[in-house]
């Protein structure tokens, strides 16, 4: 009974596996139907090359070492600004969690910052700064803000009477962050890292376009443009998206162990 | 009833409907685009007398110089004035658009501070030129030039590893020019006629050298391109480049200056303004902009020159047109 039983259960799991594995290569699939009708009826290279064109230049830019020199410099950038970002983000979200008035200072800065169209900001950047500089300091301007308010809403959801419970029974300060409040932050920091690492990447890229600044994904990018290389375009758009797709799940598989007690119960 | 009602009102709106698809159909027009600019001026005379070349439908565009290539790749463009380089990417199988002149040849200057200046004394103080558009026609130019004359360069505005001698080049977009000459370059190639409002708004600054010169002559910049079933009528085609050449007697635009301008500023599209002002323009300016028709059959072998050397300097920026591309 109990050896149907265990087969049984490697079957269902295997099966489940198969189905993960299926849906994604269906929409991938079609949408590389649609891209290649959609190719047929542009009958233009330029306006909208087949995939199997776009493949073969992604094939050539994977053998390229200036590819991996550019793609190398727009990821440290990313990762640079990123990391700006989240540490400004995080000592703007605990100062305004302890301090009201420092948050009531802060948060109309925090919402012109949200405000500001992006492309204005390169230009006037790159009058001021490096091109290279503006990149990353656009990326900062535009995500610092997203970072903020994410870690200071799950700073503001950790219960009030949680704090007083530890001060009434003497609980160190260094115990409480690092068994109470930490634990209970990551989970929401875990999906705020993924999913600003991977907009920072695409806002970085932009933002290269932008300021040309020179090799990075972005200039390839402005120069495929420019030469009216659609292929050389989407390929390196495709690079764009599995890096940010990449980052994205790495992080958050990753750090699932560091918050498995959520699923033990929430015991700390 | 009230259904009745309902229904009556609902085929009404439908009919309604159905009938708007009737009536005169829109007119088919001959759409001829060119960038802002010196192209621009090619056409000024032209846009001016709203030249219908014959025909009734006429209709004249300037576009943004970066968005000069989209009426083409849409073959939107019964004409269009373009970049040679753009014109062999976009057009140079012969298929969808021929050539048919080449009309402007050669209008890049270097401008700075400091007085008297040549490329070796730039390459010697390992000098930053701030090059507008830097990966197309200009940039490729100035590039064939340094490598003719041996001089070590880079394109990412960073030093040459090894080298004694070198100029350090960066590309900057031309709405960029006043801001980067106020604030960061000294030296800066630029088009006319944005060569000679740089020294008009800038005391200091001044025209050091003539890429032309530098070149070895002249090149062909601009070219114009006839869509293919336009380029069947031999009269349309007759009639746009003998209004071109009449057009451009020097002595209309240098006497017509505010009509010429007035004209481009007109037909921007979707109301832009354009690069070109009345303070700006002058005759020194126009007979800098070199503005001149060479119809094909004379200017075939200058153009294809000219791409070999830009396909020298970067292999993508170009491509060797076919026969069937020149008409």
């Amino acid at each position: 009974m109990k050896r149907t039983d265990g087969k049984h259960a490697e079957a269902s799991g295997a099966v489940k596996i198969l189905f993960n594995m299926l849906y994604p290569l269906i929409t991938v699939g079609a949408v590389l139907l649609v891209w290649y009708l959609g190719s047929l009826a542009a009958h233009s290279a330029i306006v909208l090359p087949a995939p199997a064109a776009t493949l073969e230049r992604l094939l050539g830019l994977l053998r390229a070492g200036e590819f991996w020199r550019s793609f190398a410099n727009t990821l440290l950038r990313s990762l640079f600004s990123f990391c700006l970002s989240f540490l400004l983000a995080a000592g703007l979200g605990v100062s305004s969690r302890l301090f009201g008035v420092f948050r009531r200072l802060i948060e109309p800065l925090i919402a012109i910052f949200r405000a500001l169209p992006t492309v204005a900001v390169i230009l006037l950047l790159v009058l001021w700064m490096s091109p290279g500089g503006a990149a990353v300091a656009v990326a900062l301007l535009v995500i610092m803000p997203t970072l903020y308010a994410a870690l200071l809403s799950a700073l503001d959801n950790i219960d009030q009477p949680l704090f007083d419970m530890c001060r009434v029974f003497g609980v160190k300060r260094s115990r409480i962050l690092g068994r109470m409040i930490l634990p209970m932050l990551l989970p929401e920091v875990i999906l705020t890292l993924a999913s600003g690492l991977s907009l920072n990447l695409k806002l970085l890229v932009a933002a290269e376009v932008l300021s040309n600044t020179a090799h990075s994904l972005g200039a390839m990018m402005n120069a495929a443009k420019i030469y009216f290389d659609t292929a050389e375009l989407l390929a390196l758009t495709i690079v764009s998206v599995v890096a940010a797709v990449l980052m994205e799940w790495g992080i958050k598989t990753a750090a699932k162990p560091l918050y498995r007690w959520k699923d033990a119960g929430g015991r700390v | 009833m009230k259904k009745r009602l309902l229904a009556l009102l609902l085929g009404g709106v439908l009919g309604l409907f159905a009938l708007s698809g009737c009536g005169k159909p829109d007119t088919v027009y001959l759409d001829v685009f060119m960038p802002d600019g010196a192209p621009a001026l090619v056409m000024a005379k032209l846009m001016h007398d709203e030249n219908q070349l014959g025909r009734e439908n006429v209709r004249y565009t300037v576009t943004a110089a970066g968005s000069i290539s989209e009426p083409v790749i849409q073959r939107e463009a019964a004409f269009v004035l373009m970049p040679v380089n753009a014109a062999t990417l976009v057009a140079g199988s012969g298929e969808a658009y021929k050539l048919i002149s080449v009309n402007t040849h050669g209008n890049l200057y270097i401008i700075g501070r400091g007085g008297a200046a040549t490329l070796e004394s730039l390459a010697d103080d390992k000098a930053s030129l701030a090059v507008v558009n830097l990966s197309n026609v200009p940039g490729l130019t100035l590039r064939h030039i340094l490598d003719k004359k041996g001089i070590a360069y880079s394109t990412d505005g960073t030093a040459v590893a090894g080298a004694a001698a070198y100029i350090k080049l960066h590309g900057i977009d031309a709405e960029n020019l006043a801001g980067q000459l106020e604030k960061t370059y000294d030296y800066v190639l630029a088009p006319e006629p944005a060569a000679t409002t740089m020294t008009k708004k800038y005391g200091d600054v001044s025209i050091l050298m003539d890429i032309q010169a530098l070149y070895g002559g002249e090149y062909p910049q601009a070219v114009l391109l006839a869509r293919s079933d336009v380029y069947e009528d031999a009269a349309l085609v007759e009639a746009m480049l003998s209004a071109l050449e009449a057009g451009e007697d020097a002595a209309w635009l240098a006497n017509h200056i505010s009509d010429a301008v007035t004209a481009v500023g007109a037909h921007m599209k979707d109301g832009a303004k354009s690069g070109i002002s009345a303070g700006n323009m002058s005759a020194a300016v126009i007979e800098n902009c070199n503005i001149r028709t060479l119809r094909t059959a004379d200017a075939k072998a200058g153009v294809l020159a000219y791409v070999d050397r830009l396909i020298a300097v970067n292999p993508k920026a170009a491509a060797v047109p076919q026969d069937a591309f020149f008409g």
